[in-house]
């Protein structure tokens, strides 16, 4: 190892560093991939024993990769900030010879014949694959729960849900096993778990990342995209998954770029859009969401950003049930032969919700798609004159696991429902949406500010983000869980 | 504002009843899917609170709003998707 430090004697901010530090040191032979991919696996055997982050961790492929990788960057070829980079997949992403359950009990024998092109664009950048993270049972849901793998518990207060459905991507970095990881996100879920979390998450222009090898669920709205522990660590991971892969016939064909470029630019002549419609409704917003997110508007007010009301967005919550019907529809679809066949292994929560989808008539279903089309030019237009909307990402503070999860005989939890109202507008215009911690509620849980701007200007999302964490540093703190 | 309705109703413990259950199974027998009573009832809990998105969606005024959008999967911006 030569003069490269040993991360064993390092300082345990490691752990918690961000891509966009690691690369470089990484590059210059300073830090190990091997040692790095040793303090991931540590760290999740100290702590996921609690958290539930993980479905599956490939220790040995996982130590394979990271000396190839540290001979490879030895050698002299260095790919990219991922390489050498620990990193972890939702499990519904496909990885060849792996399973892929899609933290159910129906696919609990899925041997995937292919893999993912994410999770193939990963590999190919460098990163080292530590595992499958779990998630919502089929990615149906809000809260995290899962009856079935058992619910992915919160590294900030372990008694309280995660968000979902990319709760074990979210846990998992959070809780520092992880430098990033792959979600996916329907009706908010990359961007709920990385609100609870206190992490960074980008759902991307709907497009943008092939959704080839990756479980569908409303493959109209399904997004697929990073969360990682600081902004610019998701410009990075979208520079190496980004574009389309010849497959996936829904992906953009645009040219990719570079989205790093301007994240540091900061937030001069930026106008950025306050709603005073639907997201700051107090009867729906608590007052310490609404609290953070103005303290956030005003301190990015002070440092360079023109803020605009926007009063041009009095019909956005018809959002919400173009959203549902679309999911259900779609989602009946993908999984009618499965329910006709193992009805009995879904859980009684993801089940019931989804049966109500086949009740949506074909009628129904082609009215949500054109009304979608409305929506979305209509938001475009309402919006035109700003850069970015700025809103909550969530409404309401975290619910606790006990109190998102049905009694037993029933199907219906007592909170948890509103979790996605503010999320799933933007998977109906399929707009690049980021959220971004933006400070703690009175139970110490993170709250996240959700940044969203005009298809296709991700690049200019993650600068406003970038920009926010930079004044505010709230993506500094760390969850209690295995801090020391 | 519909769609919030319908979801926070579904927040309260629903009763069902049973033509509810009933006209859930059917919909679900015509897909070939067999229902116990229990997955059936479980199932009609949430059914009030998602047909009345479908029912909101229905009051929104698609006029002027071009047929092919409903069978585009990129709804959003198609000519930027090599359409």
């Amino acid at each position: 190892m030569g003069a490269k430090l040993q991360v064993s004697q390092m300082h345990c901010d490691l752990a918690w560093a961000s891509i966009d530090e690691l690369a470089p040191r990484i590059a210059d032979g300073d830090l190990s991939p091997i040692e790095l991919t040793e303090l991931m696996l540590k760290r999740i055997r100290s702590v996921d024993g609690t958290l539930r982050a993980y479905a599956e961790v490939w220790a040995d492929d996982a130590r394979i990769a990271a000396q190839e990788a540290e001979a490879e960057i030895e050698s002299g070829k260095h790919r990219g900030p991922l390489h050498g980079v620990p990193i972890a997949l939702k499990d519904l992403v496909n990885v060849a010879g792996r399973r892929t359950a899609g933290g159910s009990k129906v696919l609990e024998n899925n041997i995937a014949t292919d893999t993912a092109t994410v999770a193939r664009r990963l590999m190919a950048a460098g990163a080292i694959v530590l595992g499958k993270t779990n998630l919502v049972e089929f990615a149906f849901g809000p809260t995290g729960v899962n009856t079935h793998t058992g619910t992915v518990a919160n590294p900030w207060d372990t008694e309280r849900v995660t968000g979902g459905s990319s709760s074990g991507s979210g846990a998992s970095v959070a809780a520092g096993c992880a430098f990033g990881a792959i979600g996916s996100d329907t009706g908010g879920s990359i961007r709920m778990p990385a609100s609870i979390c206190g992490i960074a998450g980008l759902k991307p222009t709907y497009g943008t990342v092939p959704r080839t090898g990756v479980l569908d669920l409303s493959w109209s709205q399904d997004h697929v995209g990073p969360m990682t522990r600081r902004t610019v660590d998701c410009a990075h991971f979208l520079n190496a998954i980004a574009g389309p892969d010849g497959t996936d016939f829904t992906a953009s064909q645009r040219p990719t770029i570079d989205y790093t470029d301007g994240i540091r630019d900061g937030l001069d002549g930026l106008k950025l859009g306050v709603p005073e419609h639907y997201f700051f409704d107090s009867d729906i917003v608590a007052p310490e969401v609404a609290q953070a997110v103005n303290d956030a508007v005003e301190l990015m007010a002070n440092n360079g950003a023109e803020i605009v009301p926007v009063t041009t967005l009095g019909f956005v919550a018809d959002g919400r049930p173009i959203n549902v019907v679309i999911s259900l529809a779609e989602a009946a679809a993908v999984h009618r032969d499965m329910l006709a066949n193992h009805a009995e292994d879904y859980t009684d929560m993801v089940r019931s919700r989804m049966l109500p989808g086949f009740e949506i008539s074909a009628v129904d279903y082609i009215h949500a798609q054109r009304a979608r089309r409305k929506f979305a030019h209509a938001v475009a237009a309402a919006t035109a004159d700003v850069d970015a909307l700025i809103t909550p990402t969530i409404p309401v503070p975290t619910p606790t696991i006990a109190e998102c999860t049905p009694d037993s005989g029933s199907s219906v939890a007592g909170q948890g429902a509103e979790l996605p109202l503010f999320t799933s507008i933007f998977d109906v215009t399929g707009q690049p949406s980021l959220s971004v911690n933006c400070g703690f509620d009175g139970n110490g849980m993170p709250i996240g500010l959700m940044i969203t701007t005009a298809a296709f200007e991700d690049a200019l999302a993650m600068r406003i983000g970038h920009a926010y964490e930079e004044l505010a540093g709230w993506h500094l703190h760390r969850p209690p869980i295995g801090a020391h | 504002m519909n769609g919030i309705i319908a979801i926070k109703d579904s927040q309260s413990m629903p009763s069902v009843e049973t033509s509810q259950i009933s006209q859930l199974s059917e919909a679900a027998a015509d897909h070939g899917i067999a229902l116990t009573a229990e997955q059936a009832r479980m199932g009609a809990e949430w059914r009030d609170a998602m047909l009345n998105s479908a029912n909101a969606v229905r009051q929104i005024d698609v006029d002027g709003t071009e047929p092919a959008a409903a069978f585009a999967p990129v709804t959003l911006a198609p000519r930027d998707h090599g359409g």
